[in-house]
């Protein structure tokens, strides 16, 4: 069986400008689908026209597949044919401020209604004091107080006269009043008093007593009337401000005639003034009579101003330049930032809030139409994905706070009135979150029905090819980038092959394609070029590559000095140069690797390693278990394989993981039982089943390009290549120096199907068939595998007779 | 400008007398005068609290017993008070101080003081006293006809703002003026309200307070408002919050019992001002 190298068309699928069918980017039009997610772009439709409550999508996918930009367009084209949603404000709650009262309002009215009552503001704030000052309101008061006063001097100047007829004085003492006996106008002096009959001094005591009984009874009646005076004051100023105010508060009446809350809200507003005139007074000044609880207005560091706050209207939701439904994308989903907040302001060294600072939040701008989020944002803010599930389900947007809501915090705080939601949720996250929200939230499925699923690529074919191109040019024009000729847009459809690992397909990662263009855009523009041509493409996938491969070219050097020790050239028995591909930071590279296989006689165990010393993944261990299969399979069918065998990646110290180097390691085995050396020349990739058939792995293009830089940089002799597996071929897309290496026969990959391709092509040595009678043809890799196997088991046997038929370990 | 000013400020124990005290520092930090305290011990207080039944009502209705060793001990610890409350309001204007504490019946010590100061200021409680002390009237009289009084009003009407003197071409109004001048010093000019019946009236006192003033050198406002009577004055007035009024008592048109209606009407701390017995007692600039 003869493998032939792969021929240069294989190596690399170039795209033909020419059948591109423009010179410029300039002639092609703006791209106006979302390219290659047919899929995707379904759900979407399905998802936005769906009105149903739980309809609401989530769009997965690589990152910088055009998800955001797709869905936006899409919210965007049908949130335009819908109407603007009401505004919404809050308002003073007059019976219970703690609890905010949430109005709805055409949209634009909010804006005017806070306007309004800001206007009635100024009005009372003249209308009310003017009033005050007013003649009428002066003399209505002034004759209740003396009226009043009158009373209690009547009261008082009888007690006097009563008690100055019986020759006691009634006189200011420090804290009240008392009574003192008189003779001659002038207060009894003690030994005055002691010198009197005892008759009269008893006659004096109980004329005093009895006086001091009703003074009392008359200090008793001055508190009461003192409530009644103010209570007839207090009457006559509401009166006279229910009159100032009601025909200001009946233009707004008129005004909003058809807004049922309005409404009621300005009967509100209207008693609420009324109870509340004080206020309205320049600070420090009552109306006579009144009293102010707490100092009235001087009570609050905010001054008059926050006396009146109560009486504004905080708008929260604002639509009066809406054109259509929102599209709400809230770059910071956080709880707060989601249902909105109530901020507070230190007073006096006290946290106080009230209904103009609740603040409201994205669910509320997006309230009616649609709010995009990123998942992963989403989940990593603290409860806003319990607090959006909790709105989505509930359909109405409660504005409360994280303490709140787990019963963290028992002070009294706002309770804002719950606005009811009609939203549209768009989740923005990769698949991974998408399946474990499945899996682990009972809720996500029934509350995110809409699945929008963005693929990794699509087919390369002319059709795709073609939009590739008009979404480069509609790019460019975006941002203002120079044109890009026809060759450079085949090189980045070349590249975009390559970005998705295979010849046949494009990547989908229209972001990765977008910078590409940005920087070769900007090596035009260092080399003065009026266009963008492949070779400026050629520079910024080259800059890419190399501010990204430090690491690639260290482990290079390591090779070319010979601190990692990779041989290209000669033969060695149970040596073979495997090929791992590592990714790190979103850069691929190859690396090639000495594997090493030693055989013994045994119980038919292969020793992993890298296993044993849990460096190698599972996956890894899996392929080399497979090997102990193929082997017993093939040479040891009728027999014990009495085989200890150990395999090692040789200098490999961060672990090993997938199958692909299995079919390396079995080559390396092979070698060791047959005794064959192997072309140190070649690298093989590929993971093998136990039928010996070779299977495609990831990754061929890094892994090729790896040794052929390693052979390149000590000369390529013509005999070095790499093995791949045949099913691989499809995704070559190699550098361009590869291919030209390979196209001038100095390198080959030789696409292999079978461990028995293989190792003739690693060894030389044909690799034998059976015969009839089940017997390999002699000098063949097999015969002299079976042969060596047919010793150890020998071997095996006396061993074991040796030590009495015991068979230990 | 006398360097001998001396404003006295009677207090008693009846009620808090900060808002008197801080007013007449005020008035003599303006007159570069001195002030002086008075605190009056009642003596008829003092003497009801030794008879064995004496009680009190107080402001909340309840009686309790009054007794002389907890009476003393009170006015003393008043007299401490506003001995602290007069040092204050004197220090902190940087003017000479003096207090002194009285035994006695309140008017007569009043009367008794008077007599050897230019200014005394009275709170509400002694106005009332005045007002009320009807056995003490000559001599709260005969001490008051020399003497410039300060009656303060309210506790949160300052003394700052205009300078209103009522008109009325007595003797005692020519003094008002010159005693407005010293208040208004040269940067403010003194309102002038003419209390005349008639408008020809009120254009003589007009023509005669403008001349009166330019011989003193006096600033004053153009327009002279005219008022009919006091209680026109009262009505005028109403609504002015800060500044004092200096009114003229004669026996004219502002009597005592103008006075008394004056007083009551108004926020306005209210200067009253004599008429000279002698030539010794006339305000000088």
């Amino acid at each position: 069986m003869t493998v032939e190298p792969l021929p240069r068309s294989a190596l690399y699928k170039a795209t033909d400008p020419s059948a591109l069918g423009f010179a410029t980017t300039d002639e092609l039009a703006d791209a106006t689908t979302i390219i290659g997610q047919g899929r995707a772009a379904a759900a979407i439709e399905f998802g936005v026209g769906m009105p149903h409550q739980g309809y609401n999508l989530f769009v997965h996918g690589p990152s910088g597949s055009g998800r955001h930009t797709a869905i936006e367009q899409a919210l965007s084209a049908c949130a335009a044919t819908q109407p603007p949603p009401p505004d919404w404000c809050y308002v003073n709650n007059f019976a219970t401020p703690h609890r905010p009262i949430a109005m709805q309002l055409p949209p634009g009215m909010a804006a005017t209604l806070r306007s309004d009552m800001e206007r009635l503001l100024d009005d009372l704030l003249n209308t009310i004091p003017a009033m005050f000052e007013s003649e009428d309101h002066r003399n209505r008061v002034q004759a209740v107080d003396a009226e009043f006063k009158h009373k209690n001097e009547t009261e008082f100047e009888a007690l006097a006269e009563k008690a100055h007829q019986r020759n006691v004085a009634l006189i200011r003492s420090p804290m009240g009043f008392a009574m003192a006996p008189l003779r001659n106008g002038a207060v009894l002096k003690p030994d005055e008093f002691n010198a009197l009959s005892e008759e009269t001094r008893r006659k004096i005591q109980e004329d005093i007593e009895a006086l001091q009984q009703e003074l009392q009874e008359i200090m008793q009646r001055v508190p009461e009337w003192d409530k009644q005076r103010r209570d007839r004051i207090r009457e006559i100023n509401q009166e006279m401000t229910r009159f100032a105010v009601k025909h200001l508060i009946d233009a707004l009446r008129e005004k909003y005639a058809v807004q049922a809350a309005v409404l009621t809200y300005m009967d509100l507003v209207e008693t609420d003034i009324v109870d509340s005139v004080e206020a309205f007074l320049p600070t420090g000044e009552t109306p006579q009579g009144a009293t102010l609880p707490f100092g009235g207005a001087q009570a609050s560091p905010r001054g008059r101003a926050g006396l009146f706050r109560k009486y504004l209207v905080n708008v929260v939701v604002q639509n009066s330049s809406a054109k259509g439904a929102p599209v709400v994308y809230e770059a910071s989903p956080t709880h707060d930032s989601l249902v909105g907040r109530v901020e507070y302001l230190s007073e006096m060294g006290a946290l106080v809030t009230d209904f103009g600072l609740i603040k409201g939040g994205a669910l509320h701008r997006a309230n009616g139409g649609y709010l995009i989020l990123d998942a992963l944002r989403l989940l990593q803010m603290p409860y806003a994905w319990d607090v959006l599930k909790r709105a989505l389900r509930a359909r109405e947007i409660v504005i409360e706070s994280i303490g709140q809501m787990l019963n963290l915090i028992n002070t009294v705080s706002l309770e804002p009135q719950a606005i009811p939601l009609n939203v549209k949720v768009v989740l923005v996250g990769g698949r991974m979150l998408y399946y474990l929200l499945s899996q682990a939230d009972p809720e996500f499925e029934d509350l995110f029905k809409v699945t929008v699923d963005f693929d990794d690529d699509m087919t390369r074919d002319e059709e795709n090819q073609r939009l590739y191109a008009r979404v480069i040019a509609s790019f460019t024009r975006k941002e203002s980038l120079k044109p890009l000729s026809a060759a450079a847009v085949a090189r980045i459809i070349e590249h975009g092959a390559r970005l998705a690992g295979d010849s046949e397909k494009l990547t989908a990662r229209l972001g990765a394609i977008a910078d590409l263009a940005r920087e070769s855009d900007y090596c035009a523009k260092q080399s003065a070029s009026a266009t963008v041509d492949a070779t400026h493409v050629e520079q910024a996938i080259a800059a890419q590559v190399h501010r990204l491969d430090r690491l690639r070219e260290r482990g290079q050097e390591a090779i070319l000095q010979g601190t990692l020790l990779i041989d290209t050239t000669g033969l060695r028995v149970g040596q073979i140069n495997g090929l791992a591909v590592v990714t790190l930071g979103g850069f691929s590279f190859g690396r090639p690797n000495r594997i090493t296989a030693r055989v013994r006689p045994g119980r038919g165990e292969i020793v992993d390693i890298e296993r044993e010393v849990e460096l190698g993944g599972p996956l890894h261990s899996k392929g080399v278990l497979i090997l102990a299969g193929f082997l017993g399979g093939h040479y040891a069918g009728e027999r014990p394989l009495s085989l200890q065998a150990s395999l090692v990646f040789e200098q490999s110290y961060g672990g090993v993981e997938g199958d692909s180097a299995s079919s390396a390691e079995l080559y390396a085995l092979l070698s060791a039982l047959a005794e064959i050396p192997i072309r140190q020349s070649l690298a093989v990739t590929g993971s093998v089943n136990q039928h010996g058939m070779v299977q495609a792995i990831g990754g061929a293009n890094e892994k090729i390009e790896a040794f052929f830089d390693v052979c390149a940089a000590g000369g390529l002799t013509g005999e070095q290549g790499v093995l791949i597996p045949k099913p691989n071929v499809r995704h070559l897309m190699l550098r361009k120096d590869v291919v030209e290496a390979a196209s001038a026969g100095k390198f080959h990959i030789w696409p292999v199907t079978t461990i028995e391709e293989g190792i003739e092509l690693l060894t030389g040595v044909p690799a034998g068939r059976r015969d009839a009678s089940g017997n390999y043809p002699d000098g063949s890799v097999s015969a002299r595998i079976v042969k060596r196997l047919t010793d150890f088991a020998n071997v095996h046997r006396a061993f074991a007779t040796d030590r009495g038929g015991e068979d230990r370990k | 400008m006398t360097s001998s000013t001396r404003i006295l400020v009677a207090m008693d124990s009846m009620t808090d007398c900060r808002d008197t005290v801080r007013m007449a520092a005020d008035l003599a930090e303006r007159l570069q005068g001195e002030l002086e305290g008075l605190f009056i011990e009642d003596i008829d207080l003092i003497n009801l609290a030794a008879l064995p039944f004496a009680h009190e009502i107080t402001f909340s209705a309840s009686s309790r017993p009054l007794d002389s060793g907890a009476m003393e001990q009170a006015l003393k610890v008043q007299a401490r008070q506003m001995r602290d409350l007069l040092v204050e309001a004197a220090e902190r204007r940087r003017l000479s101080w003096r207090f002194r504490t009285a035994r006695g019946q309140v008017l007569s010590e009043l009367s008794l003081a008077a007599t050897e100061t230019n200014f005394v200021a009275l709170g509400r409680s002694l106005q009332t006293r005045l007002r009320q002390g009807k056995a003490s009237t000559r001599t709260t009289a005969a001490a008051s006809s020399t003497t410039t009084l300060l009656l303060s009003q309210y506790a949160d009407v300052p003394l700052e703002g205009p300078v209103i003197v009522l008109y009325d071409g007595s003797r005692a109004a020519l003094c008002a003026l010159d005693m407005a001048g010293r208040l208004a010093g040269p940067k403010r000019s003194v309102s002038i309200m003419a209390v005349a019946e008639s408008s020809e009236e009120a254009n003589r006192l007009r023509q005669q307070a403008r001349e009166h003033c330019k011989a003193e050198r006096l600033n004053i406002d153009d327009r002279i408002q005219q008022c009919r009577d006091v209680e026109a004055v009262v009505a005028a007035l109403r609504a002015e919050r800060q500044g004092i009024v200096v009114v003229p008592v004669d026996g004219g048109i502002f009597g005592e019992e103008a006075l008394h209606v004056l007083t009551g009407g108004l926020h306005l701390s209210v200067l009253v001002v004599r008429e000279p017995i002698g030539e010794g007692n006339t305000p000088k600039r």
